[in-house]
This record gives C-alpha cells, sequence and structure tokens, in this order.
C-alpha cells in the first residue's frame, strides 16, 4: 500500500500563507558524453504520414538532427547549438517518418484518380466549411443508407446466433445515430456537424451500450457506398475506445462496472473478443491481411499493416489496394496492376512487386519504381496472392 | 459583573488579614489607603474586563489613575518590600504593581523582575485561596513573564509555574481559572518539552474538567475559545506527539468542543485533530474509535476556510491509515464533497484534496470505485489539465495508484476520461520522480489494454495525440532511469515486436523466419 503522508505540518500559525510556488521547470539533457553511449530508439508510428492531434507543439519538429533553434519549446533547454550536429539519430526512417509531421492538413490528401471517400468527410470536417446543400444531402443519403445496412446486417447476424436476443439497444442506438446524421446532415442544414475534436475517423459511428466509442474500426463495407462509413452495434467490449470528447462528464458519468463486463454481454454468452473482421471491400474478388514494406537503400522499410484488396477495374484491369488497419484506414498503396510489373515469389510468405507506388514512398524521386514486398501469414496465402497477380495482370 | 461581586469580596477577607497584629490609628490609615488603591485598581480592572481576555497584557498607560503605580511611585526595593512583608494587602499592592509594570506596550522589565528573583514569590502566591486578588494578579504576572522570550519561559517553569498554575483549577472564581487555563496553553505551545510538562503536572486534565463541567455553555465565550486554544497545544508539535494517555484523555473533550458552533472553537478543536491524526495509524485509529469523522466530513461543508483547512487535513490524515480507517471516511460520505473542493478556489484546498484522493486510490478497488462514483476523475483530468503545479503533482499520484491498484474496467474508464493527453504534457517537468511515475502510470494502462487485445488503440492514441516524441525525446534525459524506462516503453509497446505477428521486418526478407504466434487462428489486435 503506497500511502504518503503531508510534506509538511500545517498549523494554526501557517494554514494561510500561500505556498511559494514551485515551479514544474524543465527537464534537464543528459551530456554529450553520456548521449554517445545510448542506443536511442524510435518509437514505431503505426500511421506514417498521419499527423497526430496533439503534435501541434512538435509541428516542424525534424528530428533530433535539426539544430536546437528548430525545436520549439519546452525543448528550449537542449542546450548550445553544437551539441547535436552529427548525431547519427537518423535510422534511416526517421526524416522520411517526420515528414508526415509537417504536413499542413490532418488527414489524408492523396494525389491520383483515386479519393476514398473518407478522405472526403475527413477533410470537409476538419475545415469547418459548411458543406453546400446538395453535397450535404448526398453525404446524408449516404450515411443513412450506411445506417440501414449496418442495422441490417447486425441484426441478421445477431438474430441468425441467437434468435432470443433482444433488440432493443439496437433500435435506441439506431435512433440515436439517425438523428445524428440528421443533425449534421439532414434538410441540407449548413451546419458543419461533428464533435469539437473530431478524429479524422469521426465518421465512423460505434454503437455502445456503455456508450464508449471505439473508433478504431475496420472498414466492413457493408455499405454498399461509402465504404468508409461502418456503424456498429450492441455492446462494445472494447474498454479502451477512443476517449470521450469532453473531459467533464465522461459519458454522464457511467459506472466502468456498468462498461464491459469480462463476461457481462446481454446479448451473447461469448467472453468480449476483440473486433475480428475479414475487411471485405465490397467489388474486392480477393482480400487478404498483410504487410506491407518498400525498398530503401539497402534495405526494407515498414510501410504498415493492413489489408490488400484487388479489384477488377472497367478497363479489365486489376486494381491493388492496400488499407491500413487503423481507424484512419488510410491507403497503403493503391495501383493498377500493370502488364509488365515485375511479381515473384519470395522467401517463406512473401510476394514482391515493382511499380511506381501510389502514395509514393520517397520524397526525392517520386515517380520511380520501387519493390514493394508484400507479407501475408501464410505460405498458401502468398502462393495464392502471387498465383492471382500472375494470372489477373494481363 | 462578576468582578465587583469578587472585589467587594476580596476586600472584606484583605480587611480579615490586615488587622492581626497593628494598632487602630495605623489600621484606620492603611484601610483608607487601601480602599482608595482598590477603588482605583477595581476601576482600572473594569476597563480591561470588556477586553478579551488575551489582551490582559496591553493596558492604557494614559490613565490618571494607573499614573500613580508607575515604577517612580513603586521602585524596585519597595516592590520588593511589599512582595516579602507579611501583609496580604502589600503583597497584593506589589504584584499588581508589577503586573502594571509588565503590562506595558514597550519594553516590559521582565529580566529585571527575574533577576530580583521575584518568581518564586509569585508562584507561592498562586496558591493564597484565601486570598484570590492575589492569585489573580501574580497569575497574570507570571503569564506576562512566560510570555516573553524562551528563556524567561523557562524562568517560570522552573520556578514552579505548571503545578502552581494546575492549582488554581480549583478556585472558584472563573476569571482566575481563565487566566490560568491562558498561561497553561501559552507554555504548552512553546514546545514539546514543555507541553509533555504539562501534562505530566495534569494539565490537561483540568482543561478536560473544564470541557466536562456542565457549566461549559455558560461560560463566556472567550473562556471557551481559550479553553480550546489551550487543548489544541497540548496536541501540537507532531514530531513529539504527546503520551497516548493523554490523548486519549484529551479526545472526548475535543469531541465536545467539534460540536460547539462558534467558528473560533471549531477551528481550534479542527486544529487539534489534525495534529493528533498526524502521526501512526495508532494515534489515527485512537481518533477514529471516537466516531467524530462524520463531525469532520460535516464541517466540510461550512463555508469556512478556518475551519475547513483544518478539517480537510484531519480528513487527509486519516486516510493515509489503513484500509479500515480510509473506508470510515468514505463511509462519512467525505467524497461527496471533493468535487467543490477540487475546484475550490483557494489552490491549497485543491491541492490537500487531490492529496487525499491520491491516498484513496492507493488503497483498495473498491475504495477507487468510490471515487469514481463520486465523478472525480474527470476533475483530476482537468487537473492535470491546468492547475497549481503542487495540484498537479498529487494527481499525477492519484492517477498512477488507480493504475497499480484499479481494476481493468476502472484503468480503461480513468483512460476513456481523456486522462493521457494531460499526462503526457507534464513529461517535461523538472522532477525526474514525477516523470518516471507518470512513465510508469502510461506503461500500466498500456499493459492493461494489451491484456485484452486492445494494446494497439492505445498506442494509436498516444501517437494521435502527438506524444511518442515526447516519450522519444526523454531518452536524452539526463536521468538515467528516466533514458532506460522511456527506452523500454518504446521498445515494448512502439516497436511491433510483440504486436505484429508478421514478425520483425527484416533487411533482406529472403532470409527471414516468419515468428508465428501461438494462436493462428484469429487475428489479434
Amino acid at each position: 500500500m503506497a500511502k504518503r503522508i503531508a510534506d509538511k505540518e500545517l498549523t494554526d500559525r501557517n494554514w494561510d500563507q500561500e505556498d511559494e510556488g514551485e515551479e514544474a521547470g524543465t527537464f534537464s539533457i543528459a551530456s554529450e558524453d553520456v548521449l554517445k553511449n545510448r542506443a536511442i530508439k524510435k518509437a514505431k508510428r503505426r500511421n506514417p504520414g498521419a499527423e497526430g492531434d496533439g503534435g501541434a507543439a512538435f509541428r516542424g519538429f525534424k528530428g533530433f538532427s535539426a539544430a536546437p533553434s528548430a525545436i520549439p519549446a519546452p525543448f528550449s533547454g537542449f542546450g548550445k547549438a553544437g551539441s547535436f550536429e552529427g548525431f547519427g539519430l537518423t535510422n534511416g526512417g526517421s526524416k522520411a517518418l517526420y515528414t508526415g509531421v509537417s504536413s499542413a492538413t490532418v488527414g489524408l490528401t492523396f494525389n491520383g484518380p483515386y479519393v476514398p471517400p473518407t478522405a472526403d468527410i475527413t477533410t470537409r470536417q476538419t475545415n469547418g466549411s459548411s458543406p453546400s446543400p446538395t453535397q450535404s444531402n448526398k453525404e446524408y443519403r449516404r450515411q443513412l443508407t450506411a445506417l440501414n445496412c449496418s442495422v441490417r446486417d447486425w441484426i441478421t447476424k445477431h438474430v441468425n446466433d441467437n434468435p432470443l436476443c433482444d433488440l432493443n439497444p439496437i433500435f435506441r442506438d439506431y435512433e440515436r445515430h439517425l438523428s445524428s446524421i440528421e443533425q449534421q446532415h439532414g434538410g441540407g442544414e449548413a451546419a458543419d456537424g461533428g464533435s469539437e475534436t473530431p478524429p479524422p475517423s469521426a465518421a465512423l459511428f460505434s454503437f455502445s451500450r456503455t456508450t464508449s466509442e471505439d473508433l478504431a474500426q475496420k472498414v466492413s463495407g457493408t455499405a454498399p457506398v461509402a465504404s468508409g462509413i461502418t456503424f456498429n452495434f450492441g455492446q462494445k467490449t472494447s474498454l479502451f475506445g477512443a476517449p470521450g470528447p469532453a473531459a467533464l462528464p465522461p459519458f454522464g458519468g457511467t459506472k466502468p462496472d456498468e462498461a464491459a463486463d469480462e463476461n457481462g454481454d446481454e446479448e451473447s454468452e461469448e467472453p468480449p473478443k476483440p473486433e475480428v473482421k475479414e475487411v471485405k471491400e465490397d467489388d474486392a474478388f480477393y482480400s487478404k491481411k498483410c504487410k506491407l514494406f518498400y525498398k530503401k537503400e539497402a534495405e526494407f522499410k515498414e510501410k504498415g499493416v493492413g489489408t490488400l484488396h484487388l479489384k477488377n477495374t472497367s478497363d479489365g484491369k486489376i486494381q491493388m489496394i492496400i488499407r491500413a488497419d487503423t481507424n484512419l484506414g488510410n491507403i497503403l498503396l493503391n495501383i493498377i496492376v500493370q502488364h509488365s510489373m515485375p511479381c515473384s515469389r519470395v522467401g517463406k510468405n512473401n510476394v514482391m512487386v515493382v511499380c511506381v507506388p501510389n502514395p509514393p514512398v520517397h520524397d526525392k524521386n517520386p515517380s520511380g519504381p520501387v519493390p514493394l514486398l508484400i507479407r501475408v501469414k501464410t505460405d498458401e496465402d502468398a502462393d495464392e496472392l502471387h498465383k492471382l497477380l500472375e494470372e489477373r495482370k494481363g | 459583573m462578576e468582578t465587583s461581586t469578587d472585589y467587594d469580596e476580596l476586600g472584606t477577607r484583605l480587611h480579615q488579614f490586615k488587622n492581626k497584629g497593628r494598632n487602630a490609628t495605623e489600621q484606620t490609615r492603611r484601610r483608607k489607603e487601601f480602599h482608595v488603591k482598590l477603588r482605583k485598581a477595581k476601576k482600572d480592572d473594569q476597563i480591561l474586563e470588556r477586553r478579551h481576555v488575551q489582551t490582559l497584557q496591553e493596558e492604557p498607560t494614559s490613565s490618571p489613575q494607573v499614573s500613580g503605580l508607575l515604577p517612580q511611585q513603586y521602585p524596585l526595593q519597595e516592590i520588593l518590600a511589599g512582595v516579602n512583608s507579611e501583609n496580604r494587602e502589600d503583597q497584593f499592592l506589589a504584584t499588581q504593581a508589577v503586573r502594571k509594570i509588565l503590562s506595558r506596550d514597550n519594553q516590559p522589565p521582565i529580566d529585571r523582575i527575574i533577576s530580583a528573583g521575584l518568581i518564586q514569590k509569585f508562584v507561592s502566591f498562586l496558591g493564597l485561596f484565601e486570598c484570590p486578588p492575589i492569585q489573580f494578579e501574580a497569575a497574570w504576572v507570571l503569564t506576562n513573564i512566560a510570555s516573553g522570550n524562551p528563556a524567561q519561559m523557562n524562568a517560570v517553569v522552573v520556578g514552579g509555574g505548571i503545578p502552581g498554575f494546575i492549582r488554581l483549577a480549583s478556585s472558584s472564581y472563573l476569571k482566575i481559572r481563565e487566566q490560568a487555563i491562558w498561561a497553561l496553553g501559552s507554555i504548552a505551545g512553546d514546545g514539546p518539552d514543555c507541553r509533555d510538562l504539562v501534562i505530566k503536572h495534569g494539565g490537561h486534565g483540568f482543561v478536560v474538567a473544564l470541557v466536562e463541567s456542565p457549566d461549559l455553555s455558560t461560560f463566556p465565550l472567550a473562556f471557551i475559545r481559550n479553553i480550546t486554544w489551550t487543548l489544541s497545544n497540548l496536541c501540537r508539535h507532531t514530531d513529539r506527539p504527546p503520551p497516548l494517555e493523554a490523548v486519549k484523555r484529551m479526545l472526548p473533550a475535543l469531541v465536545r468542543l467539534l460540536h460547539h458552533n462558534d467558528k473560533e472553537v471549531l477551528s481550534g478543536a479542527c486544529w487539534a485533530v489534525s495534529y493528533l491524526t498526524s502521526g501512526s495509524n495508532e494515534r489515527i485509529e485512537v481518533v477514529v474509535q471516537t466516531g467524530l469523522v462524520p463531525r469532520l466530513v460535516q464541517l466540510l461543508s461550512c463555508g469556512e476556510h478556518s475551519i475547513l483547512a483544518p478539517a480537510l487535513r484531519s480528513l487527509g490524515n486519516i486516510v493515509t491509515g489503513t484500509n479500515e480507517q480510509t473506508q470510515c471516511v468514505l463511509n462519512a460520505g467525505a467524497l461527496a464533497v471533493f468535487p467543490a473542493l477540487l475546484c475550490h478556489r483557494k489552490s491549497n484546498i485543491q491541492k490537500e484534496a487531490a492529496w487525499a484522493v491520491s491516498n484513496i486510490t492507493s488503497g483498495k478497488a473498491t475504495q477507487i470505485q468510490e471515487v469514481i462514483d463520486a465523478g472525480l476523475i474527470p476533475l483530476l483530468v482537468q487537473i492535470l489539465q491546468q492547475a497549481d503545479y503542487k495540484t498537479q503533482l498529487e494527481a499525477v499520484w492519484a492517477v498512477i495508484n488507480l493504475t497499480k491498484v484499479g481494476t481493468l474496467n476502472q484503468v480503461s474508464y480513468l483512460y476513456r476520461c481523456n486522462v493521457l493527453g494531460p499526462l503526457f504534457n507534464l513529461l517535461t517537468v523538472k522532477d525526474d520522480t514525477i516523470i518516471l511515475i507518470i512513465l510508469e502510470a502510461i506503461s500500466n494502462i498500456l499493459q492493461m489494454a494489451e491484456s485484452v487485445g486492445e494494446g494497439e488503440k492505445v498506442c494509436l492514441m498516444i501517437e494521435k495525440l502527438g506524444d511518442l516524441e515526447k516519450i522519444e525525446a526523454l531518452q536524452f534525459h539526463s536521468n538515467e532511469s528516466v533514458y532506460k524506462y522511456s527506452n523500454t516503453i518504446i521498445d515494448r509497446f512502439f516497436s511491433g515486436q510483440n504486436e505484429d505477428e508478421f514478425g520483425i521486418p527484416e533487411a533482406n526478407p529472403d532470409h527471414c523466419v516468419f515468428h508465428a504466434p501461438d494462436n493462428q487462428s484469429t487475428f489479434q489486435f
């Protein structure tokens, strides 16, 4: 038990004195000698190219090889300008990763023909500009469609699993979401909906008995048109979903005991499981979870984990899309598979292709071809993917 | 007024003594002189009666009646002669003269009185129950001396002042008992040695008897306040607390005073409780056993800062005790008052409240639940975002304790209250310990999330908040432990090793080995 007694005695003689304000101050940096011997690690970013909401303080922070003057407060205590020169902190990847930080917009800007609907919704919300009535209506229809399809699918699934389940919570959730959509987009309303601090994927609604929102949803693709919109129903077993928009009060003071208990699911007897779904793009004929690497200089660098989809295009080619398995759902790769594209089976469970990557992976040479390594779970999966690509690339 | 009765009586008694062994003329002269002076003295004292007893030392020196009693009229020799005479009247006059001299504001000649060897005499006068006026004046003189510097107080103590004052408990004159209480409070407040000496002589019994007397409510308010003040001084000096037996004796009286309605009395009583609870769990237990905790909680809402501060400190002390002692405070409904306290305009109160919460969240999960149910977590998060730094530190402790003791649901609730962002913002502070604690709290949250397969979400949130840079930056911290810890956290949660079923990326994937997780049937996220 870690009880801490009072730091100073309080008496009728000193109680009314204001404490000398203790300052928070800033921590001190180790000396260069010490730093030389330290192994400094880089944290893996799950969203390369995406900027965090709170990243404002570190905007323009180009990594530790920058001159200290470029480093914003509170790191102004970093010391003399010379101390970080030649600090070989670049693992090669750091600079590339940090360029994402300085991009101006939160969210996803893509060049190229394909503009995923999530980006649409995102930029609309973060721009804070009022959508025009036509756009709004379109959005309203899209959202409503997505909502109805989601509820249809959810009910189907759960009633199939357990015909005795109580659907009332679902209808309550439906009501809530419907009014939310109507507020945001219904009747051509100009107001830009959304919460004060919308995460870029605010288009994803989540339903929860506990009102805890789980924004880390994979794109379910049940909505026919807007693949970026997902509605989830029922008790969320997610305890660590994204926090609510405001600190006060969270969820009307809901007690966590009313939240997902370990086994407290009314709808089903199963213990809570995290979301496990294969992502379905509606018109993809092949989807598989994978990890994407790209070659830079002598080594392969990770681009991200996501789901690879193969789709038919109108002109008979196939399109390969790899979408990240994050709440942002950003695109890791989006290319048309050309006939000439080299495609080989590598190692136990990899397929390697060479193409001009979209989105680009190199600042310096965005239009040059790059070897990409696609790693899947098993060797059979790799065989299958390789075969498909070879057969269908034309 | 009591005084006039007292003095008339006193006058009569003095008469009786005076007449022993004197001739008639002499008696007449002395009688007249005495009455003149007594009338003057009485008038002076009537002026003083109207003031609070604690201002007994002050005296208008410009009053014409008093001028006759200044040193010019009574040089030291005369005083000595008067004090040493057998004549009660002379003794009285001399003592009173000294009292008035010492009551001057500017530089009372205390040391002269001491060096003249007068203390012993005055102490003996305290025992003259047949002559209360002398007792009263002597008590006043000694009080004035004891209110001087430590050496002067010591002279009174060494001269037997303490038992002398304590004996005045049996005086039938309220004013005399009040004077004695005041003197004893002054002596006890000087330090643990004097305090324990007063206790040893039974001074605390004197005080307790007054509080427990059925006449308490008839006492003048000033007297009750004095009693409270003396009692609190008998509890003071927590570095060397008073003997436990004495504490047990004083507690019931304290409880009685806690139910009084005067602000000063309540404040003094709460201070006493705050001193008594600032000790070992055994001492806390003795206090809690009296059942005064609910009254303390009641007093939290009284709106008087002078009462709130010691009441809150008392409760804060109690929750540093055992889980059971902490539970007493919770059972009394304290937490219901905490939302107001955590947002109080005085940062000291916020800090004390946050400190108390930090000790409650270090107890049991059920107690954490009570903190949650009282709606306190969002307020802690608010404090972490914006508050006096010292208050923020307490909130940090409250958070980390929760992550250590709390259940999965409780920790996830904490997370959903947006605690991470403000916690991360505090990672720049100078204090190494705080940084390590915050890192530990963050690590605990991540581990909890991981244990239910939701570590990715939390990692993502941290990334989204832009806080990965903060952890990375800590690797440059001058403190080796901070470097190691931040390094470990990156390694453990942000290097993809544990969460990625695709294995560690290899430079040359042709030769990689697939590190398959044990369970390949479901994807773990």
